[in-house]
């Protein structure tokens, strides 16, 4: 279910290094949580942020809920099909609902967050 | 600590999400808020709403009494009537929103909001001069909810009654076992629909039935919150409260003015052409999702609050309703985080031609 390619916040954000890029989504346990995902609003492109501040609001039926960005970076891509299909999320967490890369621009902070098997055993799963 | 429902374990093995509401640990949803909704739109679903306070007023000056705490006209009712209605204070403003159920001559079922079943419960004993009988059934009995265009055929083959001559706002008591429910078309939704009450053993005995023989949807609040909100009907706590009179909250109809003397009558007639504030539905025109406590505007200025909004799985956008301090027709803007985004003034309904046949009376709550 947590693939082991990426690492994983508290927050319950998910993010694939790839080079310098870091490709950030929310886990399966976290969409589990909100429900159905009916809206997302996305960062603008090159929006700097850094690690546990605000990248990207996901509005489910009942709630928003903020995204918060696992590691400091530049946004450089956003997932444009999350516009009409939003519930991409709910689907696909952990790829086709991915939501933003970041270039990064504090590489170290990644080694600071949870691998899977330490994920699982924070959500108790 | 939150009251729990009598079928909290059914719940749970149905893989309900709780959450709290007005004091009471309830089911938010099951499978999905967006798939329980359709499924009431569209076939039929069940909803727990166990946690309504259900009170039982009993003697002989009972129709007065109620004729004096509620602004309906309780002479339109006779047995297996039911009638929507408010309560007042004496300043005119609301304390609840309820259904009164004439069950005797002398007898009287009131379904209240769970939020002020104890209000409620007090008022009505602080007013009692009469010496009636008032008793609180809710925690003695399950109130169900069934709802759906295919509640009357599905209900009809599991009692094995007619149920087709029942009409909107009217109910029956039916033998069941060795007990008797009570049976109204009545419901939340929009949809055509019955709500059942039963003592405890038998409530459980139909959810049961209904959900794993009859297969119907089981529903959360979640669900039920977003089909009130696409029909427009009021909640308490958000469109109606005691800041607010019936008539910003568009409830005149539910006020009888001739019908003689009633508690809050006085101050209704003080304050009929001083609204302070203007209830309206609304449609997002621009993409964002709508939630209680939300800023209006027209142009820059600040002119009002939404009360209640949400995503409506039916016409896929966000759709709410909301007060002005001034009287808006068209267009206004919705602060959602730091943008404005525009939303156009609609009078609710948001959908149409729902199963709902609603018949002669005028259809809330």
């Amino acid at each position: 279910m947590y693939p082991e390619d990426r690492k994983y916040s508290k927050e319950h954000e998910w993010i694939k290094i790839e080079g310098n890029i870091g490709i950030i989504g929310i886990t399966h346990y976290a969409q589990e949580e909100l429900g159905d995902i009916v809206h997302i609003d996305l960062p603008e492109l090159g929006k700097e942020v850094k690690q546990k501040e605000v990248l990207a609001v996901i509005e489910s039926v009942k709630s928003a809920s903020d995204v918060y960005s696992p590691v400091s970076g530049k946004v450089i891509e956003v997932n444009e099909k999350l516009r009409e299909k939003p519930e991409l999320i709910n689907e696909d967490p952990h790829n086709e609902g991915w939501i933003v890369k970041l270039e990064l621009s504090n590489p170290e902070e990644y080694n600071s967050l949870l691998s899977a098997a330490e994920y699982k055993n924070y959500i108790g799963s | 600590m939150a009251k729990k429902l009598f079928l909290e374990e059914e719940h749970i093995n149905l893989g309900a999400k709780f959450f709290d509401f007005a004091g009471w640990l309830m089911p938010l949803q099951y499978s999905s808020i967006v798939e329980e909704h359709l499924s009431v739109r569209t076939h039929l679903g069940i909803f727990d709403i166990s946690h309504m306070g259900r009170i039982l007023v009993k003697g002989n000056s009972a129709k007065d009494f109620l004729q004096h705490i509620t602004t309906n006209d309780i002479n339109k009712l006779f047995p297996g009537k039911a009638q929507y209605s408010l309560i007042l204070n004496y300043s005119g403003t609301i304390m609840d929103d309820i259904i009164v159920f004439m069950l005797n001559h002398d007898e009287f079922l009131l379904v209240v909001n769970a939020i002020n079943t104890e209000k409620v419960l007090n008022w009505l004993k602080q007013n009692n001069t009469l010496n009636l009988e008032i008793s609180d059934l809710t925690k003695e009995t399950i109130l169900l909810a069934i709802q759906g265009p295919k509640s009357e055929e599905t209900l009809e083959k599991y009692l094995k009654i007619n149920l087709s001559e029942i009409k909107y706002y009217h109910f029956i008591k039916s033998p069941f076992g060795n007990t008797e429910l009570l049976i109204s078309r009545t419901g939340y939704t929009g949809e055509d629909g019955f709500e059942i009450l039963a003592d405890l053993k038998t409530g459980k005995k139909i959810f049961l039935d209904l959900v794993y023989k009859e297969n119907i949807t089981p529903c959360g609040l979640g669900a039920r919150d977003t089909l009130r909100i696409e029909m427009g009907y009021p909640l308490y706590g958000h469109e109606i409260d005691e800041n607010t009179t019936p008539w910003e909250a568009n409830l005149a109809w539910v006020v009888k003015l001739n019908k003689g003397d009633f508690i809050g009558k006085k101050a209704l007639i003080e304050k009929k052409d001083k609204k302070t504030k203007y209830l309206n539905g609304f449609i997002m025109v621009e993409n964002g999702i709508p939630r209680v406590g939300y800023e209006v505007y027209l142009k820059e200025e600040k002119i009002g609050y939404i009360t209640s909004g949400t995503f409506s799985p039916i016409l896929k956008l966000g759709i709410g309703m909301l007060y002005t301090y001034i009287d808006i027709q068209n267009e206004v803007f919705i602060k959602i985080r730091e943008r404005y985004l525009r939303a156009k003034i609609e009078k609710p309904p948001f959908i149409k031609n729902t199963s709902l046949k609603k018949g002669e009376d005028k259809n809330v709550s």
